[in-house]
């Protein structure tokens, strides 16, 4: 009796209670199995069926790449991601079914899977401004109805603050097919985020950071990528402007009730547990954490408040939740803590070698490959002409 | 509204359940061997459901793909699930130890016999208990397991250690507890 010899249907469903690892070495057991362990359709019904369990990933100065485990407590293993460390990260946009969207130095951006070590550069945007006279940012997330890992730029030229209304172009990537277009322009106001006082003071001190790291990071929930952003009514009031990776359309949350409209545009947005959330620094150090309970639902928010005020440092953002009950943050002095919300207390965290760590987010383990473009063509073009905007483009084509 | 109860004494005396109950059917495995069983336990098994309805069981019930010994082991799980007053927590603790001791081959022939009589409960089990077994297990460990002889060459070999090295490491010792 072979294990082959059992329906495939049994065969597949004992694969799929396998962890990743396993999955890995099932692959090498012949070529059979490697093929049937590798289908999209099987590295997806693994991924829903795994329990999510969700691990951190951080960059530090080292610039090598920790990766986690399970729960954090004291004693928690962080590794090192081999082939990874040579990079110098500068910015991790985010994740999605543990796949990550990660920023180097020279601003390429690559597609990480940190378990399979799969590392895929997504292509420059022949749209992209030029880096000196614009600011961007970044998303990165799954359209369901396209079956598509999709990363958004938003960007828009520096015109030295004279011009508030300035137009924020949308360039979408398409991993499945790996062509980037520009879809229509934002209806709302992004460049407000560089104009907070921190990183307008910043922004003297370090070009650097203000093209890398200041500009927050699209945060992806429920199908859609979301920014704070101004609207262009009157007034300008702050809104949660939600990115539809499926109608690429931008669209409005409902925000919590009795937040400042004319402020909240400063606070950060961010995902924990699957939940959108919203933080904001109070004047004396301790933050507010607006949980989204409920997608689009405005009486699901939820508050709490992290009381962390000391004279040393400031709250950056909240990284990870540890089941409910503790949160892990990123300092303004670039270092972990980890915030026991029952007892009101905060330690500090080690990583690995040191204590600093530049960026990082939390992914799930998947075995989706980063690698999906159709090699269906020899040649591709790059950039697909949307026919509203045919004139702001000009089609590159390359060899592949 | 309250609704209208057409049956006030309850389920328990539903005469065609205790129909079931008393009534036992006969399964006939592959080498000959004849075991009865109640009807209720008997239908758990939603392929011998089917046969007892389409009435083509005419008192015996061959079973041409299962041995006695699997069939012995299928009924004892199917009595235990159609007893009376079992809660789910003994009934879970009874898979438990049901399929824990069991040896690979033996898991292969229940898996294969819950598959063709589709009682999902025990497939679900069984399946379970295999996939702990083959938790990072070596390469080696699961190919010897499962008779599973390798079609690549020593290079593609090399290589497919090279590209999977993320899966290789922290293997577990082969002992298979």
């Amino acid at each position: 009796m072979e294990l082959g010899d059992l329906p495939q249907e049994i065969l597949i469903d004992i694969f799929l209670l396998l962890p990743l690892k396993s999955i890995g070495k099932c692959r090498c057991l012949a070529k059979s199995y490697r093929q049937q362990l590798s289908t999209p359709n099987f590295i997806k019904s693994h991924l829903s069926r795994n329990t999510h369990q969700e691990n951190l990933l951080l960059v530090t100065p080292f610039d090598t790449i920790y990766s986690i485990i399970p729960t954090i407590k004291d004693d928690t293993i962080w590794k090192k991601l081999p082939g990874l460390d040579l990079c110098n990260w500068t910015e991790v946009v985010g994740s999605c079914d543990g796949l990550i969207l990660m920023v180097l130095e020279e601003f390429e951006k690559f597609l990480v899977n940190p378990i399979t070590l799969q590392m895929v550069k997504v292509p420059k945007s022949p749209l992209a401004l030029k880096r000196k006279k614009s600011f961007r940012m970044h998303g990165f997330g799954y359209d369901s109805s396209s079956d598509d890992y999709k990363v958004v730029t938003l960007s828009y030229y520096d015109t030295d603050n004279e011009h508030r209304s300035n137009d924020t172009f949308v360039d979408v990537y398409s991993v499945k097919r790996g062509v980037w277009k520009r879809v229509e322009r934002s209806p709302y106001d992004h460049s407000v985020l560089q104009l907070s006082p921190w990183d307008y003071f910043n922004r003297e001190l370090s070009q650097q950071a203000m093209f890398s790291k200041t500009l927050s990071p699209g945060a992806f929930v429920n199908g859609a990528i979301h920014w704070l952003a101004r609207s262009r009514k009157p007034g300008s009031p702050s809104v949660i402007a939600a990115f539809n990776l499926t109608e690429e359309v931008f669209d409005e949350i409902p925000v919590p009730g009795g937040v400042d409209v004319q402020m909240f545009v400063f606070n950060k947005l961010v995902v924990l547990g699957g939940c959108l959330c919203m933080t904001h620094t109070r004047e004396n150090g301790s933050i507010d954490v607006w949980t989204m309970k409920e997608y689009g639902l405005k009486e699901s928010w939820a508050k709490f408040n992290i009381h962390a005020a000391n004279d040393v440092w400031d709250i950056f953002k909240p990284l990870y939740l540890i089941r409910d009950e503790e949160v892990v943050l990123v300092t303004e002095v670039e270092t972990l803590v980890v915030y026991n919300r029952r007892e009101g207390t905060l330690r500090d965290m080690v990583v690995g070698e040191g204590r600093v760590v530049d960026d990082g987010c939390t992914f799930v383990g998947s075995l989706v490959s980063p690698a999906h473009i159709a090699p269906e063509s020899k040649t591709r073009s790059l950039v697909e002409v949307e026919s509203k905007t045919p004139s702001l483009v000009k089609v590159k084509t390359e060899k592949v | 509204m309250a609704r209208k109860n057409r049956n006030p004494v309850g389920k328990n005396v539903d005469p065609e359940a205790q129909k079931k109950k008393t009534r036992t059917l006969t399964l006939k495995s592959s080498d000959g061997q004849e075991f009865s069983i109640s009807e209720s336990a008997a239908v758990l098994s939603i392929a011998i459901e089917n046969m007892v309805e389409d009435d083509c069981a005419g008192g015996v019930i061959p079973l041409p793909l299962v041995d006695g010994g699997t069939l012995a082991r299928v009924i004892t799980y199917l009595n235990k699930h159609a007893e009376d007053g079992a809660s789910d927590e003994e009934k879970r603790k009874f898979d438990e130890e049901f399929v824990s001791g069991m040896e690979m081959g033996v898991l292969f022939d229940v898996v294969l016999a819950a598959n063709y009589l589709d009682i999902r409960g025990l497939l679900r089990e069984v399946r379970r208990r295999i996939a702990d077994r083959m938790k990072n297990k070596s390469v080696e460990w699961v190919r010897k397991t499962f008779h599973i002889e390798s079609d690549f060459t020593p290079e593609e070999e090399e290589q497919m250690k090279k590209e999977f090295a993320w899966a290789w490491e922290g293997v577990d010792s082969d002992v298979d507890d």
